[in-house]
C-alpha cells in the first residue's frame, strides 16, 4: 500500500462557448477507493476528469485533491489515462511505460529497469522493445496504464481504458485492473460507458445525466469475491443492479437495449 | 510490358519499381542517340551536327573531360551541401520559432510566404554586386531557395501535435522543453524530411543560379562558358552531372529519413 489522497469536488460547473458540459457536479472518492463515473456520451465525463487533474480550471465549484485546490497543485498529485491509449510511436514499449520517470529526470537506463519489473507482472514480458504497433490492442492500453501507474501519483484518473477494445479483450483486461488497482492503492476515478465495467471494478458508481452532466444517484457496488469475474458479473445481486442503472441511463422514449454511447 | 513473363513474375514485386522507368530513360535514351547521329535532328532543327550532340558523344566528351568538369563539379557540390545546410539550420530555427511563439507566428509567417514569391533569378545578380563572385551570394541563393520547402513543412509538422499527448505528457510531469523534444519535434520529424527532400533536390538549380550571377569556377559557370563557345556536348555534360548531384542528395536525404524516421 502507499500514501494516497482523497478527492472531492463540489458543485462543478463548466462551460465550452455555449455548451454546458457539467453543471452542479459532486463527486467524493475516499482515499485508496475507486469511483466510476457512467454516463451517456458527451456528459461531461472527460472534461470532469480534465478538471480534477488541473488541465483545466472549472468555471464554478471547488475541487481539492488531498486537500489542495490548485490547479498545479491537483496536477502534481494526479495521473491522467486519456481515452486514447497516446503511446508514442517513436519510443519502445519500455520507453513509453517509463516516459513519466523520464520526465521527471531519471536516467534512461534506471527507467527502464523500474518499468521493466511491472512488465511481467503486467503480461508484457518479451514486448519490451517492440513499438507501439507491433503491439495488440489490449496491450498498448496496458502499457498506457503502466505508463500512468509508473508517475507514482496518489490519485489514477481513467478515462475509458476500455473503450476502444473487443468485449472479450475488455474483459480480460477488467479481470487484470480490478487486482491492479488494488495493489496499487490509488485513489481512482474511471469513467466508463459501460456499467458493468463499472459495477466491476469501482466501489461505487456515479450515474451520470446527459449534457449538463450531473450526479443523479450514486450507487454502491455488490461486494467483489475472489471468484472470477464471469461468475460475479452475472450474480442476480450485480444484474440487477446494472439493469436498474440502465434504466436509470435509458431517456423514457427509449426502451431497453444499451444507454447511447 | 509482358507481365507474364518467364522471369518466374518478377515484375509484381515493389522492388522491381524502377524496372518500367528505366527501361523508359533507356529507350528515350536510344531514340535520342539514332535521331541525333544521323542527322536526323540537326537537319530539322537547321543546325550543324556538332550542336546537337548524340548520347554517346556526350558520354565521350564526360569521359575526355573529366578533369575539368570533376573539378567544377567539386565547386558546385560544396555550394549546394553549404547553402542547403544553412537551410536546414535556419529552417528548423525560424519553424520552431514561429511554433512557440503565436505573436511571431502571426507577424512573420505572411513573410516567410513572401519570400517565397521573391524571383531569385532575379537577386542572384544583385546578390553577386554586393558580396562579389565569391561563395557567398551562392549560399544566400541555395539557401533562399531550400529555406520555403524546410521552414513551411516543419511548421507544418510542429503544429500538427497532437493535443492530446501533449495533455498526457504535463499530467507526467513534462515541463516545455521535453514537451517539445519528446512530442513535438519527432512528430515534425517526418514534415521537416519531406521538406529537406524538395529543397535538396532544387537546392542544385539555386546553385547553377547564383554561379550565371557571377563565378569563375562551378558547372554552373562551366555551362555558361561552354555555351559562349558553342561545347553543346559538354553543356549537356554538365546537366548530366548537376542532375546525377540532385539525384544522389536526394538519395541521401531519403536514407538519412529511413535511418531517423523508423516508426512511420
Amino acid at each position: 500500500m502507499r500514501m494516497t489522497a482523497s478527492l472531492s469536488g463540489r458543485d462543478i460547473g463548466h462551460s465550452f462557448a455555449d455548451v454546458t458540459a457539467l453543471d452542479g457536479f459532486d463527486i467524493e472518492v475516499a482515499e485508496g477507493r475507486t469511483v466510476a463515473v457512467v454516463g451517456p456520451s458527451g456528459c461531461g465525463k472527460s472534461t470532469l476528469l480534465e478538471l480534477i487533474c488541473g488541465l483545466r480550471q472549472p468555471d464554478r465549484g471547488s475541487i481539492e485533491v488531498g486537500g489542495l485546490a490548485s490547479a498545479r497543485e491537483r496536477l502534481s498529485l494526479c495521473a491522467y489515462m486519456p481515452q486514447k491509449d497516446c503511446l508514442l510511436p517513436w519510443y519502445s514499449a519500455i520507453d513509453n511505460a517509463a516516459l513519466a520517470l523520464r520526465n521527471s529526470g531519471i536516467r534512461k537506463a534506471a527507467a527502464r529497469e523500474r518499468a521493466g519489473d511491472l512488465f511481467e507482472r503486467f503480461g508484457l514480458a518479451g514486448f519490451e522493445a517492440s513499438r507501439p504497433d507491433e503491439l495488440s490492442g489490449g496491450m498498448r492500453q496496458r502499457v498506457a496504464f503502466l505508463r500512468t501507474l509508473l508517475s507514482g501519483k496518489d490519485v489514477m484518473l481513467l478515462d475509458e481504458p476500455f473503450a476502444a477494445l473487443d468485449a472479450i479483450t475488455r474483459a480480460e483486461l477488467q479481470q487484470w485492473l480490478l487486482p491492479a488497482l488494488a495493489d496499487a492503492g490509488h485513489t481512482t476515478v474511471l469513467v466508463t460507458h459501460d456499467v458493468e465495467e463499472a459495477l466491476y471494478l469501482a466501489d461505487s458508481v456515479l450515474v451520470v445525466s446527459g449534457r449538463p452532466g450531473r450526479v443523479l444517484e450514486r450507487v454502491d457496488s455488490p461486494p467483489g469475491g475472489p471468484g472470477p469475474r464471469s461468475e460475479l458479473v452475472t450474480a442476480p445481486e450485480f444484474t440487477a443492479l446494472r439493469e436498474r442503472i440502465l434504466d436509470r441511463l435509458t431517456p423514457p422514449a427509449a426502451t431497453g437495449g444499451e444507454p447511447p454511447g | 510490358m509482358n507481365r507474364h513473363g518467364d522471369d518466374g513474375g518478377r515484375g509484381y514485386g515493389s522492388e522491381s519499381g524502377w524496372v518500367l522507368p528505366f527501361l523508359l530513360v533507356l529507350g528515350m535514351i536510344a531514340l535520342w542517340e539514332v535521331a541525333a547521329s544521323t542527322g536526323f535532328l540537326a537537319g530539322r532543327l537547321g543546325l550543324e551536327d556538332f550542336l546537337v550532340p548524340a548520347p554517346s558523344g556526350i558520354a565521350e566528351v564526360l569521359w575526355q573531360d573529366r578533369g575539368l568538369i570533376a573539378e567544377n563539379a567539386r565547386v558546385t557540390l560544396f555550394e549546394v551541401v553549404l547553402g542547403f545546410a544553412i537551410a536546414v539550420l535556419l529552417g528548423l530555427a525560424t519553424a520552431t520559432a514561429l511554433h512557440l511563439s503565436d505573436l511571431l507566428r502571426r507577424a512573420s509567417y505572411p513573410l516567410v510566404v513572401a519570400s517565397q514569391t521573391i524571383p531569385i533569378i532575379v537577386v542572384a545578380p544583385i546578390l553577386v554586386v554586393w558580396f562579389g563572385y565569391g561563395i557567398g551570394p551562392k549560399l544566400a541563393v541555395i539557401a533562399l531557395i531550400c529555406f520555403f520547402p524546410i521552414t513551411v513543412n516543419t511548421l507544418d509538422g510542429l503544429q500538427s501535435v497532437d493535443r492530446d499527448k501533449v495533455r498526457m505528457m504535463r499530467t507526467l510531469y513534462a515541463d516545455r522543453t521535453r514537451v517539445f523534444t519528446r512530442v513535438e519535434a519527432p512528430t515534425a520529424l517526418p514534415y521537416a524530411f519531406s521538406g529537406a527532400k524538395i529543397a535538396v533536390a532544387v537546392a542544385v538549380i539555386g546553385a547553377v543560379f547564383g554561379e550565371w550571377a557571377g563565378a569563375d569556377r562551378g558547372l554552373g559557370y562551366l555551362m555558361l562558358q561552354d555555351n559562349a563557345q558553342l561545347e553543346t556536348a559538354r553543356m549537356f555534360a554538365s546537366v548530366f552531372v548537376l542532375s546525377a548531384m540532385a539525384i544522389l542528395l536526394f538519395g541521401i536525404v531519403a536514407l538519412l529519413e529511413r535511418r531517423l524516421v523508423r516508426w512511420r
